[in-house]
Formats: C-alpha cells, structure tokens, sequence
C-alpha cells in the first residue's frame, strides 16, 4: 500500500494520458460517427458504400489490430506517427464507427412526421436534418453513447503495447521496478472503475439536461 | 390555384392514385372524403412534395410540377410549391425538443431569414389566433392533443400560405377535443383561405366546405356540392360509403 502511495503521481500521471486519450479520441470519434452516419442514412450510393465498408471493417477486427497497423504497420509506406499521435487515430477511427452506429439508430428512431413537418414548412432536406433531426437524435443516442464511451475509456489499455505510459503501463512499469503485482494493478483497476463512473454520471446529468420537454 | 393532370402515383406494381384530374379554384374549401385505403392521404401528399407523383402533373399556385421532370427540377418546384402551402398532419408532428413559441417561430427565422424577435412578434399573433397565447413558453408535450394541432395549424400560418392542406386532423384527438379544432379551421375556411381537408367528420365536411370530393380505389368517385353529395350520393360506392358511417 506504501509502494502505491509513494508512486500514486506517478500512476496519477497515466490516469492523465488514459484521460487524454479517451476524450480526444472520443471528439474526433463523435465528429467522424456523425458524418458516417448521415453518410449512411441520406448520402448517395457511393458514399453510402464507403461509410458501411468502414463500419464493417472497423466493427470486424479487434482494435489492437487496428491499433499495431496504425503505429507500426504504416511505418513501411514511410509514415510514421509518434506514440500518442498513433493513438488518436487509431481510436478515433475505431470509436466513430460505433458512434456512427449509435447515432444511426438514434436518428432513425426520429419518427418520420418531425422531417415531413419540417419539409412542409418549406426547409430543404438538410435545414430539416439540422435543426429537427439531429437534435431529438442526440438525445435519443446519449445511452448507446454512454456504453461506447467507457467501453472506450477502458479500451485505452491496449494503447500501452506501443509504449504509450497510460494508466496500465504505469502499472506495469512500476512492477518491473519493485516486482510486487497486486497493489499496482489493483489501485488503477481502482481508477479505471473511478473514471468510468465519473462518465456515467455526467452523461447522466447531460441526458437529464436535454430532456427538458 | 390547384390543378392536377392526370395525376397518378404507384408503389412498385400498386397503383394508388388513378390518373387524377381537377381544378381548386382559389379560396374554395374542398372536403376528401372516403374510405381508407382510398388515396385521400396520398393525394394530399402529392400536392406538396411529400410524395413523389409517378404520372401526370400538378400545379399549386402556378409552379407546375410533372412526374417526367428531372430530380434537380421536381426538387425546386417542390420546394417553391412548399413555400405556398401549410400542412397540418394527423400526428401533429410538432417538435417536441421545441416550446410551443418556438415551433411556430423555427421556419420563420430558418426558411424566412427573419430575425428572433419578429419572428416572436409574428408567432406570438399567431398563438393568439389559436387562442394559445398563454402557452408560449411550455413544450408540446404539456399540451392536449386539441392544443398541439392549434399549434401545428399556428405553425403552418406562420409561412403565410397561399393554400393549407389538412391530413385528417382531427383523427388522433379525442372527441370532446375535436370541436376547438375544427372551430379554428372554420375561421381559416371564413377568411377566405384556400384549404383541402382530408376528414371523417361528415357534419364537418357537410358545414365548412364548398366541395366534396369521394375517394374509393385511388379515383375520385364523386365530386359535388356538399347538400347534394350528402342529401342523395349519385354513386353505389359513396351510397354504402355513408350507409356505414350513418349507422349508428
């Protein structure tokens, strides 16, 4: 117990990165799951393709995978990303294709009279998606969203084989050190656990705040 | 106003609407009527948009809109018919992330480009004609179902259309909240608006509008003056038509 206090800034500082990571990719993974999805619902048949051939792919392979080809397997077409760089993209990608699927189910769940209503008020298809659709779809998303994002938040572990110092390879290093597992692993077992609640209660708060009407 | 050509519209094999043709003059109050099943609804679809036409041609306010018209043209002759006509649904469809204010001001400040504040002034009158000026600020789901289509009918105004189109409003209310309903809709049909009014309600029909059209099979079976369509139907199928609903 001694040895996690005394390193407790130290794990601190991976819970920062485990952090970092979680809501960086979680931003871009929102912005590239609202476009899939939309890519999906309403764009033409080419992009329609692209978007599910994404999703699938994406869906279909672990996110380790992903991950090693992103950071090490670009390296032999000459592009190289440093760690943390590697990271973000590699979840970014990953997330948004689940966001995407949250967000499709969300705005299919809007029923089909708030468009209409909204076309016959004389918008065009797209003021209608914006100002109508997205919106009620956002809230309807938030639980799904919820899931995907402290699946995402625990996810960030795999991050640490590419040598990225998160939560669980501050963990690890610190054993290395002092050759005692239990405390290390279970004080950022404890952390994970910590952060993930602290997700589920904001969105809480947030779905709570949009479901003024 | 409204004119339609050998209108049609099929899903696949199935065809709907049978080669429909007809002339709304301006400000006359038309009742469809007939049973369901018989195209009412899709016919009123088809005069703003909301259903593509598969044959023929409709004109509303002189934007002529024709099946054979390519995507690019059909897509601006729908949104410049849509720009002349309100619609008022059987479900309301008010937007429930909205308050009642709020409903009625969206297409103003989207569609009209007007500012928050006129288009709060020109919603706020518009709440008053519906007698719902006290309602401003609340969402559509505090509402009775007779309030909520008050604010859709509201709601439609705001564009100032040339013609309203209505989908069997009163269907999804209860019965002792039709009446405010057709009250407003009244007033509209007094001041001269041009409306289409998909509806069961037969005393409705027979007392506000001009002109009846009976609708079975995707065809207009009947097309007259409300005291005669009533008193005496020409044909079989408007005769059994309102046997049925006469019998209790």
């Amino acid at each position: 117990m001694d040895l996690v206090i005394d390193n407790l800034p130290f794990l601190l500082k991976g819970a920062y990165y485990t952090l970092l990571i979680t809501v960086v990719s979680m931003f871009f993974g929102l912005i590239i799951g609202l476009i899939t999805a939309i890519a999906r619902l309403k764009g033409n048949r080419f992009f329609r393709t692209i978007a599910r051939v994404y999703v699938s792919i994406i869906r279909g392979t672990p996110p380790l995978v992903q991950l090693v080809i992103v950071y090490y397997g670009l390296v032999d077409y000459g592009i190289e990303f440093g760690a943390l760089t590697a990271a973000y993209i590699a979840l970014s990608i990953n997330i948004g294709a689940y966001v995407s699927e949250a967000f499709r189910g969300a705005i299919q769940a809007v029923p089909a009279g708030q468009t209409e209503a909204a076309l016959a008020t004389g918008m065009t298809e797209g003021q209608a998606i914006r100002r109508i659709v997205i919106p009620q779809a956002i809230r309807i998303s938030i639980p799904p969203l919820g899931n995907t994002f402290v699946g995402m938040l625990k996810e960030t572990s795999l991050v640490s084989v590419i040598a990225v110092t998160e939560l669980l390879r501050s963990a690890q290093l610190l054993i290395a050190q002092y050759y005692v597992y239990m405390p290390f692993y279970v004080s950022i077992a404890v952390m994970y656990w910590i952060l993930s609640t602290a997700f589920t209660f904001i969105l809480n708060k947030i779905e709570k705040r949009l479901s003024v009407y | 106003m409204i004119q339609a050509d050998d209108l049609s519209k099929s899903y696949d094999q199935h065809e709907v609407l049978k080669h429909i043709s007809l002339t709304i003059p301006a400000h006359q109050v038309v009742a469809v009527i007939g049973p369901s099943g018989s195209g009412k609804s899709t016919f009123l679809r088809c005069l703003n948009g909301l259903e593509t036409i598969t044959g023929g041609s409709v004109s509303i306010n002189n934007h002529l809109l024709k099946a054979t018209d390519k995507k690019k043209n059909r897509l601006k002759t729908i949104h410049e018919i849509r720009q002349d006509t309100g619609m008022v649904f059987q479900q309301f469809n008010l937007y429930p992330h909205k308050t009642v204010i709020e409903n009625v001001m969206e297409a103003l400040i989207i569609v009209k480009k007007q500012s928050k504040s006129t288009a709060k002034t020109v919603a706020a009158q518009l709440l008053k004609r519906v007698g719902l000026q006290e309602k401003e600020d609340v969402y559509p789901s505090k509402l009775s179902g007779g309030q909520q289509q008050r604010v859709a009918i509201a709601r439609a105004l705001a564009m100032e259309p040339k013609i309203m189109l209505f989908d069997e409003p009163t269907s999804a209310l209860d019965p002792e909240l039709v009446g405010e309903v057709l009250k407003v809709m009244k007033e509209l049909a007094d001041e001269g608006m041009t409306m289409v009014i998909v509806t069961h309600e037969m005393r409705f029909a027979e007392s506000a509008a001009d002109r009846i059209l009976f609708m079975a099979d995707g065809q207009i079976v009947e097309d007259s003056e409300p005291k005669a369509f009533f008193a005496q139907p020409t044909t079989e199928r408007a005769q059994k038509f309102l046997a049925k609903v006469n019998e209790f």
